[in-house]
Parts: structure tokens; sequence; C-alpha cells
């Protein structure tokens, strides 16, 4: 007979998506080994992923097969939040990101009628990732505290990490997933690179951008959310047109009529420019939608997706912070590293030297620990 | 902007958790496969039986629930007891 008391080792489940890490969370909770409700996450990440997916239902939240189905790597943690499994959540990051101010906030996970599960935060991050509703707006809102935490080069950010980490398990009776992306000591903005010939992501910044002065001329966060989510809708249907017609020529003549919808003649000017170094550089080959989904990855260039190939000495900084960080720090119910290397946000081969560290780090740190390693089949 | 996003497209189907056991053996009569896990998810509860020597557990559970979960809570309640 082998039960559950027995195995008090740590679980370690290594993934290369980051929302693969969610399935073994829930099942820990579903294994009653992690408590069901008000659990504390510790994020280290470059990324701060808390976003949710457009139109995700409650029922999709209740239904894991449907929900692994539907997330991403940067809308997989909000569903915890309106299950109530996390009530309050880290968010350690490095220097080079700048998604979401430093600070201590408070929002609410609920279901709108419209749009399905969204966060009251009014902040840029949420609104321009559609993400955002006010909480009257929120049927069953669960509260989420989020703590970010920038670590710069200072050892003190680390002991005053510590110190506030240290209550916060505490407060939660021990009961915290720590998590880490390794794009945390590392990180690449995977579509600088795209249809670089194209000078691509340059024309896709002037096309997308959303800043916090566009945000300010709005009356409302929500207005201003309604405002961009037109925008990407009308983006949206005219790539997948292009996807629909690229194959003929001609399809560049209609380009006008598609674009009649976007009233700003600079942007329309931004995209048949784009359009046509695309297909004159990459002619058939061009995957349109992508170029799509590259597009809203962006907003307000103070805020943009991380792009930083670290030095070795600046990997060593942080591994070695990480390493002190965890040494006076009680024993996680499950750890989750993402390797974040088949999206390109961290090279495979730095990815390698970097699991093997911080592997070695998390035994110093615990001993008891089984690793799992869930990541070959999304390599392969 | 924060807004990372996969190159995946379409993100490929595929489960990352392996399909778990539903038949396990018995604590009592050592039957292997013998118990059986009924999940009563609108009741929230489960309950393992062994048909051999009809010996049986039940327990809460929750929607994340799966059989194998019930079958360790009895595992962990029978070494409680002795």
């Amino acid at each position: 007979m082998t039960g559950r008391k027995k195995d008090a080792r740590i679980p370690l489940h290594i993934v290369d998506y980051h929302n693969d890490a969610l399935g073994f969370i829930l099942r820990l909770i579903g294994s009653k080994k992690l408590n069901f409700k008000d659990n504390l996450l510790i994020h280290f990440d470059s990324h701060p992923d808390l976003l949710v997916e457009d139109q995700l239902k409650k029922s999709h939240i209740y239904d894991p097969e449907a929900l692994y189905e539907k997330v991403n790597i940067e809308t997989w943690i909000l569903p915890m939040v309106f299950a109530g499994h996390v009530s309050e959540i880290v968010w350690i990051k490095p220097k080079w990101s700048t998604q979401i101010d430093d600070g201590r906030y408070e929002f609410h996970v609920g279901e709108t009628v419209d749009n399905g599960i969204k966060i009251s935060g009014p902040l840029l991050y949420f609104i321009s990732g559609l993400a955002y509703a006010p909480y009257e707006k929120l049927n069953e809102p669960s509260k989420l505290t989020l703590h970010v935490i920038t670590w710069s080069s200072s050892k003190e950010d680390i002991i005053n990490t510590q110190s506030l980490v240290l209550q916060l398990i505490k407060n939660h009776n021990e009961s915290y997933i720590l998590d880490i992306d390794l794009d945390f000591f590392y990180t690449l903005n995977p579509f600088i690179e795209m249809y670089k010939n194209a000078n691509m992501y340059d024309h896709l910044k002037h096309i997308y951008k959303f800043t916090s002065k566009d945000l300010s001329s709005f009356s409302s966060a929500e207005l201003a959310q309604n405002k961009r989510r037109e925008f990407i809708e009308k983006m949206e249907t005219f790539f997948r047109y292009l996807e629909e017609k690229a194959e003929n020529s001609s399809f560049m003549s209609n380009l006008d009529c598609k674009l009649e919808g976007i009233k700003d003649e600079k942007i329309v000017g931004h995209i048949k420019t784009l359009i046509k170094e695309l297909f004159n550089s990459y002619s058939n080959e061009v995957d349109w939608g992508m170029v799509h989904i590259a597009g809203s990855t962006i907003d307000d260039e103070a805020r943009e997706v991380p792009h930083h190939p670290s030095s070795n000495d600046e990997m060593d900084q942080y591994i070695n912070h990480l390493k002190m960080f965890l040494n006076d720090i009680y024993k996680p119910k499950i750890i989750t590293i993402a390797r974040s290397s088949q999206d390109d946000y961290c090279p495979s081969h730095i990815a390698d030297m970097l699991q093997e560290r911080i592997v070695k780090i998390i035994f110093d740190s615990f001993t008891e620990v089984t690793v799992h390693n869930n990541y070959e089949q999304a390599i392969q | 902007m924060g807004r990372r996003k996969s190159k995946r497209k379409p993100p490929p189907k595929r489960k990352n958790i392996q399909p778990l056991d539903t038949q396990f053996n018995c604590p009592f009569c050592n039957h292997e496969r013998s118990c059986e896990v009924k999940m009563d998810k609108p009741r929230n509860t489960g309950r393992v039986s062994c048909r051999v020597c009809l010996e049986d557990f039940q327990c809460a559970i929750n929607y994340l629930s799966e059989a194998v979960d019930v079958y360790n809570e009895w595992i962990d309640a029978c070494e409680s007891a002795n």
C-alpha cells in the first residue's frame, strides 16, 4: 500500500510551454495535496502571464480538459484565481520587465455576461489585452492580491522579498506554489526577428500602438478597452481576409476596400506598406494570422514584451540571488519550471543550461524533491 | 506591452497528464483490480468498493478529483486506523 501521506517529497514538474504547468497544479489540488482554496503563487518570470482568453467562460474553468485546450502561455494563471484556488500572487521579475509597475494591487476576477472571465485591474496591461472589466460587471468575483517586485542587482531586493514572502507563506498556512520560468534569466521577444526583411515588427509598432496617453484620453478604462477591442477585431478580420485571398496576387487591389473601417490614415499607410513589403520579400510564404498575433502583442513601447539576451554575468547574478532567496524559504507544495524554449522566449541551449543549474539549487534548498520531466513531448 | 503570445498556431492538442487508473487492488482481501470507484460529482462524493470482499469507503471530492484520489484517501484512512 502506498498512501499519500508517506509521500512527503515535493513534486517538481518541468514543462516547456508554461500553460502546461496548470494541469499539474490542478491535479495536486484534486489529490488534496494542495489546498482547494487560497493558495499563494510565487511566480518568477519575465512576463506576468496574467491575461485571460477572451470569451473564456466559467463552464470552461470547471471542465479541466476543456480548460487545458483553451489556455495559452499568457493566460494560464487567472482561471485558478477565478476558481478560488489562488488568491495571492507574487510576480518577481527581472529589471528588464516593465509590463506592470512594482506595487501591491487588489483586483477581482469574475465572469462578465458578454465577454467571459475578466479582471478588475484598470491597467494598460489588462486593457490592451482585452482582459479588463469593472468590478460591478463581474459575477462571482474572486479576490486577487498581486505583488509585483523587480529584482535589480542589489541583494537588498532579495532580502526584502524574502521577508515579505515568508510572511505571506505563513498567512497561507504554507500552502504555496513555486513557479519559475527560465526566461526570468534570459528572455527574447520572438516576434522581433520574424519577417525581418520586411521590417514587420517596426511596422507593427506603428499599427498596433496603444499607449498610456491613449488610455487617458478616454473617460473610462472600459471605453478605452472597447476601442481597443474594436481595432483588434478589425485587424483580425483583415488578416483573415489576407489568409484566404493572398495566394491570388490581385488581392492587393482590394486592400483599400478591406481597410475602410480603419479611420486613421497613417495607420492605413503603415498597413499597406507592411503588406507590400511582406508580399515582396516572402511572397506566398507569409503566415498572415501570425502577423496579427505578433501585432496584438504590441501596445506601449515603454511596456514592450521584454527582449533581453542576458550576459553570463547577469544570469549568474540572478541565479545566485534565486539561490539566496530559496535558502530560507519554507518548502512549497509543488514546484513548476517552464523552459519556454519552443516558443523561442528562451533558446534551447540556454534553457538546458539554466534548467540544470536551477534544478540543482532546488535540490540544495529543499532536498526531498521528485523531478518529473514533462517537456519531451513538447520539444519533439 | 507585456502580452507575450505563443508562436503556436493553432496550439497543438495534446494531453500533458497521463490517463489515471480506475481499477485498484483491494487493501483488505488483496485481490488485484477488484476495487472500483464511483464519482458522484453533483453530490461531491466519491465511493470505492471491492466487488470481492465488499469492503468500501466514501469521501468528499471536488471537480478536480479523480478515481485514484478516492482510492488513495482510502489507503491513507486504512494506514491511519492501523
